[in-house]
């Protein structure tokens, strides 16, 4: 819903008239943006949450963009003996192609990349048990594995440079947990601001 | 989520990654399995075992003791004569807590693991120094569930309408135990929490004055070998126990029945261990046994005896100050006892 009102507000505000246009310097190729993200968690149930910067590179003059994306999220479980928390990183890079919408832009990019899981098990009350020096309280360990994403978005100029950005695709990746590996299809979302340079 | 900023955020985050390529580890879903905190390892010589039921199989367990406490009518000791079937021994171990039953195997061993700490009721002492005691217990297992089945504690019944408290003939015997009473040889199971508080009245095993006096138990697990004592007395010496790591052989000591019912009973007892309120509406079960009254006939106990394994109490008061629901606070007796009051001074 928020995806349709930003595309709506975009399209209803035309652009700058064509003469200003003319005169006006090259659209900047560089764009940085921070995003607050929540998505499908690599392994657990529930909902990862996290946040994500980007880097992106426009293509020559065409609709055609390389990016880079770093994402940080977390995700928590728990069993009858374990909480189990998940800090999960995705370090990822991608080809796009981005149009202008009225005020806005429309864009849609996929990639891949790698995705590392810090796993910590720790057991319940834990501050119990590491008051009295009982071993094994917390256990760590660490997985790694490909990541695959698509994401389409939408971007509403608010001034200057900056602008409002909101996006979402599907996600698919395969971490190795103790059992076996286990593929994970899911989805995310991105909220957050992009700045034009 | 909060991820470090500067060099050891970055660490942090890298971390993962370098491990992780050296596939050095796997990570899990919710099916992560449990891993035990400790274990204790018990043996029984099943030779020496008073057995009522010989068929039962047998299996192990840990229990954790909580507080004592007795019918006030039961006090100060020892307790009326007429009563004294029906009040649970002060000096014995009240079990609050049962942890899952395993098998014993042919030679009388068994191995009990524990995946979580004691419930911290159980754990007595100040808000930052805490100790459990625990006994490991032999039971037949005469429902044949595979787990220590003993009376429930809730009689039955809402507010003070209660029903009289259910027959449990059905229940799980105990026949050995390695810690059933303050006043025969222990071996105790014990959780220490932060610092070691001294004196402490529950379940006092050795003369310690201080954290510093010998065979005092270390923070977490241990086992505790207490010599039998005479309560009335002073308390064994320090140098009298001995203070064990928790993977020693615990020897389950073989008890007499009676020992075995009052371990199993104390708790039932336990839960009508405070006077219950008036109520004129109140209605004494049929129990078959007339009830106690003292002799200025301000106190009565209801008595629950015949056909039920465990014998219990019931009392009420006319003393306001002892009673939570009096109607006239601040006097010192009730002037008119409810209908249904059988004693008479």
């Amino acid at each position: 819903m928020l995806l349709l009102s930003m595309l709506l507000v975009a399209a209803s505000v035309p652009a700058e008239p064509s003469m200003a246009a003319a005169i006006a310097p090259p659209p900047p190729r560089w764009q940085v943006a921070l995003a607050v993200v929540s998505g499908t968690p690599a392994v657990l149930p529930g909902l990862a949450v996290g946040g994500a910067g980007e880097l992106s590179r426009r293509l020559g003059v065409g609709p055609w963009f390389v990016c880079g994306q770093l994402s940080l999220a977390s995700a928590s479980g728990a069993n009858e003996s374990w909480t189990i928390d998940h800090r999960q990183m995705a370090l990822v890079v991608g080809l796009g192609a981005a149009t202008d919408v009225g005020v806005g832009h429309l864009w849609a990019e996929a990639g891949g990349g790698l995705l590392g899981l810090e796993e910590i098990l720790g057991r319940h009350q834990l501050e119990r048990i590491q008051l009295d020096g009982i071993g094994g309280g917390t256990v760590t360990s660490y997985a790694l594995g490909p990541l695959a994403f698509a994401e389409v978005g939408i971007s509403l100029a608010l001034r200057a440079a900056l602008h409002a950005r909101l996006s979402g695709g599907p996600v698919a990746s395969r971490l190795d947990l103790a059992d076996g590996p286990t593929w994970r299809l899911g989805a995310m979302t991105k909220l957050g601001i992009g700045y034009d340079f | 989520m909060t991820f470090k900023a500067g060099p050891s955020g970055a660490f942090r985050v890298l971390l993962p990654l370098v491990l992780a390529l050296l596939g050095c580890d796997r990570v899990h879903d919710l099916s992560v399995p449990s891993v035990p905190i400790v274990t204790f390892h018990g043996h029984v010589d099943t030779t020496m075992l008073t057995r009522t039921a010989p068929d039962a199989p047998l299996i192990g367990a840990l229990v954790w003791a909580a507080v004592a406490a007795v019918n006030p009518v039961c006090l100060p000791l020892p307790p009326p004569p007429e009563l004294a079937g029906d009040c649970s021994d002060p000096y014995g171990v009240f079990i609050g807590e049962i942890e899952a039953g395993v098998p014993i195997d042919a030679s009388g061993n068994f191995v009990v693991t524990l995946l979580t700490l004691p419930q911290v009721s159980l754990s007595v002492g100040d808000q930052s120094t805490r100790i459990a005691y625990g006994s490991l217990i032999v039971v037949e297992d005469i429902d044949g569930d595979g787990q220590p089945s003993f009376p429930p504690t809730t009689l039955g019944g809402a507010g003070d309408r209660l029903g009289a408290p259910t027959a449990t003939t059905t229940s799980d015997r105990v026949v050995a135990a390695s810690f059933w009473s303050l006043e025969a040889p222990q071996q105790r199971i014990v959780f220490r929490e932060g610092g070691f508080v001294t004196p402490s009245s529950f379940y006092p095993a050795c003369g310690w004055t201080s954290a510093n006096d010998p065979n005092v138990p270390p923070p977490g697990f241990s086992v505790l070998t207490v010599p039998a004592y005479d309560i009335s007395q002073p308390l064994p010496p320090p140098e009298g126990c001995t203070v064990q790591a928790p993977d020693v052989p615990v020897e389950v000591t073989p008890i007499s029945v009676a020992d075995g019912l009052g371990l199993i009973c104390r708790p039932v007892q336990q839960a009508d261990a405070t006077f219950r309120r008036l109520r004129n509406d109140t209605v004494l079960a049929p129990s078959g046994v007339p009830p106690w009254c003292s002799a200025d006939g301000t106190v009565m106990a209801e008595r629950f005896e015949g056909g039920r394994l465990c014998p219990s109490l019931r009392s009420y008061t006319l003393h306001c100050a002892f009673d939570p629901g009096c109607a006239t606070p601040g006097s010192e007796v009730i002037e008119t006892p409810p209908p249904w009051w059988p004693c008479s001074p």
